[in-house]
């Protein structure tokens, strides 16, 4: 009966717009069965032009985290040209492999890297017109690809990319409002996870602890995982108005995302919206069917590029 | 059955001085009438007329002098003085004394009816004349279609039925010399329907088409025209005519629910769709579910994909050509109808001999069926357009084959959904809110030596407005157009085998549009893109106007030389483009407009002839009377769009693009009904607008204009045209269309490109109102850019890494289509009762490519399963 009703719907759906219809499609995203590149961040996450900056990645395999010493890192000065599509340009994506070995990466953000990725035109030489300034994202930052590169895994090439936001003072705005904006405005910092409970079907609630033993997990059980944000995760900042005439206040939303080498997460991501107040965000996972050692990963993201994680170990045993 | 004569009259003293006061105090009395003669040419072919006499009545009450003062026609004038001359009063009296006087007296020449139950009687009947020859033809089939009763005409091209059962029914008058016409007629009870038709004789090379009164088109080189009754019963169209053009030969398939017309390789904004001349914006409403103008209201469809005459510019692509019907009279008719997806309904009147009325309009709900019959939020996740037009018109005959018409046109498209995450960043929504609406007044003369004149100013406003967010990333673009634009044209002989056509094709429009967002929302063709891909995170807003106005003046002339017929002809378009700034606003210098002249540059580098009209030119040659050999060509341009002219989003300076239209095929007439068409195309496009591939662009320049195209392919087509109640297709058309995008770049697949585009469509009318179809079509995938990597990119999303463009395509399309219909006669009423069964082999067809999230692996959103509409009509 669902069956048939699940096919009407869709004869229905596909009379009018089945383009609009994007069915789920392989294996989602929050098991981890291979080599994932769950994130590549700055530290800090907003750099000033000629600040410096250590960039670091999270590598999951199905053994657990995963450090690589031949990752190869590189920083891309090109920006992304309107023909693309991608959050960064092709030609900062080489097959070539990356040529800062390592497990961390030091750079310096590059001192006109507001002009070669912000909202500064580059100096107009003689007989040329001038040069569009980038676009800003939702939160009115600009970004500075730092490619990393693993060319060595067993199963193939994993690439990522970290984006380190960089602090520049706004174009096309009046004095007084540049002066606000300085005034107003602070660098991002990484936003927290101060803990993260299992939560039985039955109510038990447990703290999960890298440092303790792993909390025990019945087969095929299902259990809710609560993350608490550390204070001060959701900041907020003044954003320059597409006019430039005024300051916006916005806060930042925070994006998890969930990961495990076993089992199923109802979402591989949760979040808190900018206008909601919660501090935390929840999810639920079933267990496997049988018997095996579990390794959990949370990637906590704000708005503008500040990237946290953490790992825990559960056990499926009776 | 008789002819009576009516009469009146006002009376005033004819002997009296006109400064005397009125000393009448008795009137004259008429005491002995004199029925008129009714002329009996003009009475067989159903003319009435009204007379206008002044009568001299002497103090003894004869008749003395009759003047005519109002002519009715001579024969008829001399019929009402004769009969007038007859008459006898009783004197006019003054003061008791009889005394002359003169009267005005109103002769009518009318013609009643009157039915005898008495054994069977005519109740239909009439002649058939030459339309500019006024001839009477012989041997005409008539053929009331319902009822599969035929008859022909006499010497005097005369006809009749007996006893028809009252209702409404398709009349076809047919004759392999001329152009078949088919009308409807109305038997009403205890009446008699005496009509006089006018037919043309077949134009060489035109295909036959639902004409009753209407100045003649010539063919293009290479176009496809569809009777209207043969539309309506294609399969996969639910009954509406227009979306027949979807199947015509040269249409590439549109991507499912994208109800978007890829004629020739060309875009689908590069096709025009003109109503009675006048552009409207889309032939289909939103998801291509129905056409934005009622099927009724529709005389025909001409499609030409290319190389068409001077008369029509404006576009790159192809052109669909719909003309509206004459509103039919007299009496009241209409239709009902309604299936799973929408109710539409029309409705004309004749208010009296010289002025008819016609309304029509159409409501969807297929977006509350759904919501009905499924969970509460199911419309979130599957986009159900709602839709609704309306079209009135009113036609006012001023004098014989003069006639001014004002028709009101009007669509809506409304899309909402959304679809809930528990991340708010994938959360989406999307709101469009597309419109337009048209007034214009079409004056159209026919002269006795076959000039015509015909005369179309319109007004019309567009309005789109697209709200999208994905997650924390939203875009608006509100677009608000006031277009006006005049057409007129001169159609007249010159010489016995010239006839000239000039014109004038005047277009304004102005824009008003805003956009925030990103440069790459919405993708554009030739963008190397996957299917619901996260747009990049750059936010830029801009608000602009732009006007765009341009005078086209044409010519051409169609000659005909023995077995020769060329139609060459010039078409001018300077166009006249207004910006309000050319550089992104900022909080520092005051905007600057901008205005620029440009029109369609000829393809050759010698610049006296570049700079000249564009010439277009259509060549046929029969040397047989079955066959035809035809080449068309031309240059042909099209402004800019304004959505392209944002300082921020596109690139002020672009200007119009342009392109070189090639044809040569032939025409084989196997059977009177039967023909073999083929036609070889190419096509060249210059100045195309495309992204810029800089990564660091200049300001004001993120689109450029360097881009080309190229285009080939050859179509066929068989055509089985109605014959004993069967009629279809088979088309196939092998093109290859390519796109440059910039310079140094090669040549690309276009995203539209179809290899191969088959359809095999037929229709057989059974009998006992009984009919089925079936509709067959094959095509090549479109090509899409396949993924080749991964990488882990913004806020821990996968983006993709691509191969080369275009290299690859979606699977092919095959679909079969039937339909069945069954037609009932009830009184004065006809019910139509229609399954139209889509995909009945359930075929799984590939739509789109979609991906993993992580790009690693790839699917299809698979289209139409077995579905079928089932939908009813009422006419009477």
């Amino acid at each position: 009966m669902e069956q048939s009703k699940r096919a009407f719907i869709c004869a229905l759906a596909a009379i009018s717009f089945a383009l609009g219809c994007k069915p789920a499609v392989g294996q989602a995203p929050s098991l981890i069965t291979d080599y994932a590149l769950l994130a590549v961040m700055g530290q800090p996450p907003e750099a000033k032009p000629g600040d410096k900056v250590t960039y670091s990645y999270l590598l999951a395999s199905p053994a657990g985290t995963f450090d690589d010493n031949t990752a190869g890192w590189d920083v891309c000065l090109t920006p992304k040209p309107p023909a693309e599509n991608n959050a960064v340009a092709s030609a900062c994506n080489p097959p070539t492999p990356g040529t800062n070995p390592g497990l961390t990466f030091d750079s310096v953000m590059p001192t006109d890297a507001c002009q070669l990725f912000g909202p500064i035109a580059p100096p107009v030489q003689a007989g040329k017109p001038a040069i569009r300034p980038r676009d800003p994202d939702a939160t009115g930052g600009y970004y500075l690809p730092v490619r990393v590169k693993f060319s060595d895994l067993e199963t193939g090439e994993v690439t990522g990319f970290a984006f380190e936001r960089i602090s520049c003072t706004p174009a096309n705005a009046n004095g007084p409002v540049i002066q606000d904006y300085k005034s107003q405005y602070h660098a991002n910092t990484d936003p927290g996870i101060a803990s993260t409970d299992l939560v039985t079907s039955g109510g038990a609630r447990t703290t999960l602890d890298t440092a303790t033993q792993p909390v025990l997990v019945s087969p095929g059980e299902t259990v809710d995982f609560e993350a608490t944000f550390t204070t001060g995760s959701a900041e907020t900042f003044p954003v320059l108005a597409p006019s430039g005439d005024a300051l916006v206040p916005q806060t930042e939303s925070l994006h998890m995302s969930w990961f495990a080498t076993a089992g199923s997460f109802v979402h591989d991501r949760t979040g808190v919206a900018s206008d909601e107040t919660a501090t935390s965000t929840t999810n639920s996972w079933k267990a496997p069917a049988t018997a095996m050692d579990i390794r959990l990963w949370l990637v906590l993201r704000d708005s503008r590029g500040g990237t946290a994680f953490r790992s825990y170990a559960l056990i499926v045993a009776q | 059955m008789a002819a009576l004569a009516s009469a009146g009259f006002l009376v005033c003293p004819g002997a009296l001085r006109a400064d005397e006061p009125s000393p009448i105090g008795k009137p004259p009395s008429l005491v002995h009438f004199v029925q008129a003669e009714y002329p009996k040419d003009k009475h067989d072919a159903g003319v009435t007329s009204r007379v206008l006499l002044s009568i001299e009545i002497g103090d003894d009450g004869k008749v003395g002098g009759v003047e005519v003062l109002e002519s009715g026609g001579p024969d008829f004038d001399a019929a009402a003085m004769a009969a007038a001359r007859q008459f006898v009063f009783t004197p006019a009296e003054a003061g008791g004394q009889p005394i002359p006087v003169k009267i005005t007296y109103r002769y009518d020449f009318t013609i009643v009816t009157k039915l005898v139950s008495l054994g069977p009687q005519v109740n239909f009947e009439g002649v058939i004349l030459d339309r500019f020859k006024k001839e009477p033809l012989a041997n005409v089939k008539v053929r009331i279609r319902e009822l599969d009763l035929d008859t022909k005409t006499d010497a005097e091209g005369r006809f009749s039925f007996t006893d028809l059962v009252p209702a409404t029914y398709k009349v076809e008058i047919r004759h392999p010399t001329l152009v078949t016409v088919v009308t409807d007629e109305t038997i009403h009870p205890g009446q008699k329907r005496t009509m006089k038709y006018f037919v043309e004789k077949k134009e060489d090379d035109v295909d036959e088409e639902v004409v009753v009164r209407a100045a003649r088109i010539k063919k293009e080189a290479v176009e496809t025209r569809i009777r209207t009754e043969e539309a309506r019963k294609v399969p996969g169209t639910q009954g509406d005519t227009l979306k027949v053009v979807q199947n015509l030969p040269g249409v590439g398939r549109a991507s499912f629910g994208s109800g978007q017309l890829v004629v020739w390789g060309s875009s689908p904004k590069e096709t025009r769709v003109v109503v009675e001349g006048v552009e409207i914006p889309s032939l289909y409403h939103m998801g291509g579910l129905r056409s934005t103008v009622n099927s009724d209201l529709v005389k025909s469809i001409d499609l030409s994909p290319g190389a068409y005459g001077a008369d029509y510019g404006r576009g790159l692509g192809g052109l669909v050509r719909i003309d509206l019907a004459q509103i039919p009279g007299p009496g009241t008719h209409g239709y009902v109808a309604a299936d799973i997806m929408d109710t539409s309904a029309e409705l004309s009147t004749a208010v009296n001999k010289r002025l008819r009325l016609a309304v029509a309009g159409r409501i969807s709900y297929l977006d509350r069926v759904m919501a009905a019959v499924t969970s509460a939020d199911i419309g979130d996740s599957f986009p159900i357009p709602r839709y609704d037009d309306y079209q009135a018109r009113a036609g006012l005959s001023l004098r014989k084959d003069e006639e001014i018409t004002t028709t009101f046109l009007a669509s809506d498209d409304h899309l909402r959904r959304t679809i809930p995450n528990s991340d708010p960043r994938d959360q989406r929504t999307q709101n469009i809110d597309t419109s337009f609406h048209r007034v214009f007044v079409n004056y159209a003369r026919l002269f006795e030596d076959g000039s015509s004149v015909k005369v179309t100013p319109s007004f019309g406003i567009d309005r789109n407005t697209e709200r999208d967010k994905f997650g924390d990333q939203a875009m608006d673009i509100d677009t608000h157009t006031l277009q006006y634009a005049l057409r007129a044209n001169l159609r007249r002989r010159v010489h016995a085998s010239a006839v000239l056509l000039l014109g004038m094709d005047v277009q304004g429009q102005r824009s008003d549009l805003s956009r925030n967002g990103s440069v790459n929302q919405p993708p554009r063709e030739g963008d190397v893109v996957v299917f619901g891909q996260r747009p990049p995170p750059g936010i830029a807003s801009d608000a602009w106007k732009i006007s765009v106005f341009s005078v086209a003046s044409y010519a051409t002339v169609d000659l005909k030389l023995g077995n020769w017929t060329l139609t060459p002809g010039l078409r001018f378009e300077p166009t006249w483009i207004d910006g309000d700034h050319r550089l992104p606003f900022n909080t520092i210098s005051t905007p600057v407009g901008y205005s620029k002249l440009d029109a369609p540059v000829n393809p050759i580098n010698v610049p006296v002839l570049r700079n000249l009209p564009n010439p277009r030119l259509q060549v046929a040659w029969r040397p047989i009377s079955r066959l035809t050999l035809n080449s068309g060509a031309g240059v042909y341009g099209q402004p800019p769009s304004p959505e392209d002219m944002s300082p921020v989003f596109g690139n002020p300076s672009v200007v119009g693009s342009y392109a070189f239209h090639l044809t040569g095929g032939f025409s084989l007439k196997l059977r009177p009904t039967l023909a073999l068409e083929s036609v070889a195309f190419y096509k060249k496009l210059y100045g195309l607008v495309s992204r810029s591939e800089n990564p660091s662009p200049p300001v004001g320049q993120a689109l450029t204009q360097d881009g080309t195209g190229r285009v080939r392919g050859v179509q066929l087509l068989l055509r089985q045209e109605l014959f004993k109640g069967f009629f279809g297709w088979v088309t196939y058309t092998l093109s290859k269309s390519e796109r440059q995008d910039h310079p140094d770049q090669g040549y690309r697949l276009f995203d539209y490109d179809q290899t191969h585009v088959l359809a095999l469509l037929a229709s057989y009318a059974l009998g006992k109102g009984y009919e089925v179809g079936g509709r067959f079509r094959y095509s090549t995938g479109m090509p899409r850019t396949p993924v080749t990597g991964n990488f882990l990119g913004l806020d821990g999303y996968s983006e993709p890494t691509f191969g080369a463009h275009n290299s690859a395509r979606i699977p092919a399309f095959y679909q079969l289509d039937v339909r069945g219909e069954k037609t009932f006669i009830l009184q004065r009423m006809k019910l139509s009762v229609f399954v139209d069964v889509q995909n009945v082999t359930n075929r799984k067809n590939p739509e789109e490519i979609i991906y993993s999230q992580d790009y690693k692996q790839k699917s299809y959103i698979i289209g139409l399963p077995t579905l079928a509409v089932a939908g009813a009509r009422l006419e009477f």
